[in-house]
């Protein structure tokens, strides 16, 4: 909850219509059939269209992965299925129902149950995963209404501030298409790479016979975990090039925005100095930033108006103005400069770098997989005693809240 | 548009209500400011900026706005 927030839903609510929260498409284009699945009285309706949906008794799990199954849903498929749940009870209530039918005779029914456990469940915890749609969150992501945030916890509100269909199954498709449309984010093409490997393995793994319910071996959990971990990195920084969760995370301090006030050289390299009225800030001594030049109203900016630097120092003077000193490389040209001092900046996170992350989690496999590693070895860990700096001791605090 | 003029939701004035309680700006400031009867930049609130700028994100980029 945020004071810009606010201002969203009360512009919403003076116009009567939706207000953006983004103007890129948070959830990547599906890249394989879209399947909505909706449990309601008792019933379970799995839908390849607005008007093709199959009514299944609630008890009845066979029939619910049979249909599943000839809705994409196959291990034999390439194409990786896009579930449409309403919400996150709606996907843990299909979990549990996929663990029931894990062992059941037909294969069909494995394979589906094998699919949604072990990739549509798993897309979930892979934050803007092309394998799943949480309706609910995605509109609320990508809209603000001009009611209370818990208002939005329901399809009515959406149908009628997007002026949906009534009937569930045909608002739930047609809210799809439009949290789908708009321009892609900047790590879509990674984000279709990583799922379209997530699901060659859990359909591998189901030709292999193994039992999709076991307990994930301790690398395979510290291997899902970087997945996981990279996947939201990705997300995040994705977000933070949208404009209007630019503007959104200047006032939480994320983004900072700021004139470049002076120049310095030491040696290969330039420091400068932004100063930004707002003073909420959380950049800190050692950070890698990327310094955009100009205001959220141009993103998204190619590289070329990016520079990457690292905070030297963060101080606010006297009147309240935060000053924010950025170390950033000399261009090759010297005579270019690369901050023009009396020009607007935004000082951000560094984005990941894609390749990185993936090598990164080739090393951890190598190094997990490696005989003595005390992570997947039997061996107890040495204990070792050391001091923690105090900015995780308070983010570990705030955790805990 | 006045103050008096607008009407909020229930969930919407609760939903604002607690978020200006950490704040100096009563809601009637809140609205005056969203609406363009109090300029924020003369406060150093930032629950005022906070406000005025996700307003002046809606009307920029909401279809069919002309901000």
């Amino acid at each position: 909850m945020s004071a810009f927030d606010l201002g969203l839903r009360l512009a919403a609510h003076h116009t009567g219509r939706v207000v953006p929260r983004a103007i890129h498409r948070l959830q990547p284009q599906p890249l394989g059939p879209v399947v909505v699945y909706l449990a309601a009285d008792k019933r379970r309706t799995v839908a390849t269209s607005a008007t093709t949906s199959q009514q299944i008794p609630g008890d009845d799990t066979a029939r619910l992965f049979l249909a599943l199954y000839a809705a994409g849903f196959d291990p034999e498929c390439v194409l990786p299925p896009t579930l449409v749940v309403l919400n996150r009870a709606a996907l843990g209530d299909l979990d549990r129902a996929a663990r029931d039918a894990a062992d059941h005779r037909d294969p069909r029914v494995r394979g589906a149950a094998a699919l949604i456990g072990g990739y549509t469940c798993a897309s979930a915890e892979h934050p803007g995963s092309s394998g799943v749609v949480v309706a609910l969150d995605a509109a609320r992501a990508r809209w603000a209404t001009g009611e209370g945030p818990a208002v939005e916890q329901t399809l009515a509100t959406w149908i009628r501030w997007l002026r949906l269909p009534a009937q569930p199954v045909a608002a739930l498709f047609a809210l799809t298409a439009k949290v789908l449309d708009g321009a892609a984010m900047p790590f879509e093409a990674v984000v279709h790479g990583n799922d379209r490997a997530r699901h060659r393995a859990v359909c591998n793994n189901f030709g292999t016979g193994r039992d999709w319910r076991k307990r994930d071996s301790r690398m395979a959990a510290a291997l899902g975990l970087a997945s996981r971990e990279h996947a939201a990195e990705l997300y995040d920084a994705g977000l933070l090039t949208d404009p209007i969760y630019a503007a959104a995370a200047i006032h939480d301090g994320t983004v900072t925005a700021a004139v470049a006030t002076g120049m310095s050289k030491t040696g290969n390299l330039t420091v400068a100095t932004f100063a930004s009225r707002l003073p909420v800030c959380r950049l800190r001594e050692g950070k890698q930033v990327e310094v955009i030049a100009g205001e959220t109203t141009a993103l998204p900016l190619s590289a070329l108006h990016r520079v990457v630097g690292t905070v030297t120092d963060v101080s606010v003077a006297s009147d309240g103005t935060v000053m924010v000193s950025v170390r950033v490389p000399r261009p090759r040209d010297s005579a270019a400069q690369p901050v023009q001092v009396g020009s607007r900046y935004l000082i951000g996170p560094q984005r990941p770098d894609s390749q990185m992350q993936a090598r990164s989690r080739q090393t951890l496999a190598s190094r997990y997989g490696a005989k003595g590693c005390w992570l997947t070895g039997t061996a107890q860990p040495k204990r070792i005693d050391r001091e923690v700096p105090l900015d995780v001791i308070v983010r570990a605090a705030a955790h805990e809240d | 548009m006045t103050t008096s003029e607008v009407m909020l939701p229930e969930s919407l004035t609760r939903y604002a209500e607690a978020l200006l309680a950490g704040s100096d700006l009563p809601l009637a400031e809140a609205i005056r400011i969203t609406t363009g009867e109090r300029d924020p930049r003369d406060s150093t609130d930032l629950i005022a900026h906070g406000i005025l700028d996700g307003y002046l994100a809606a009307a920029r980029y909401q279809p069919g706005a002309t901000a």
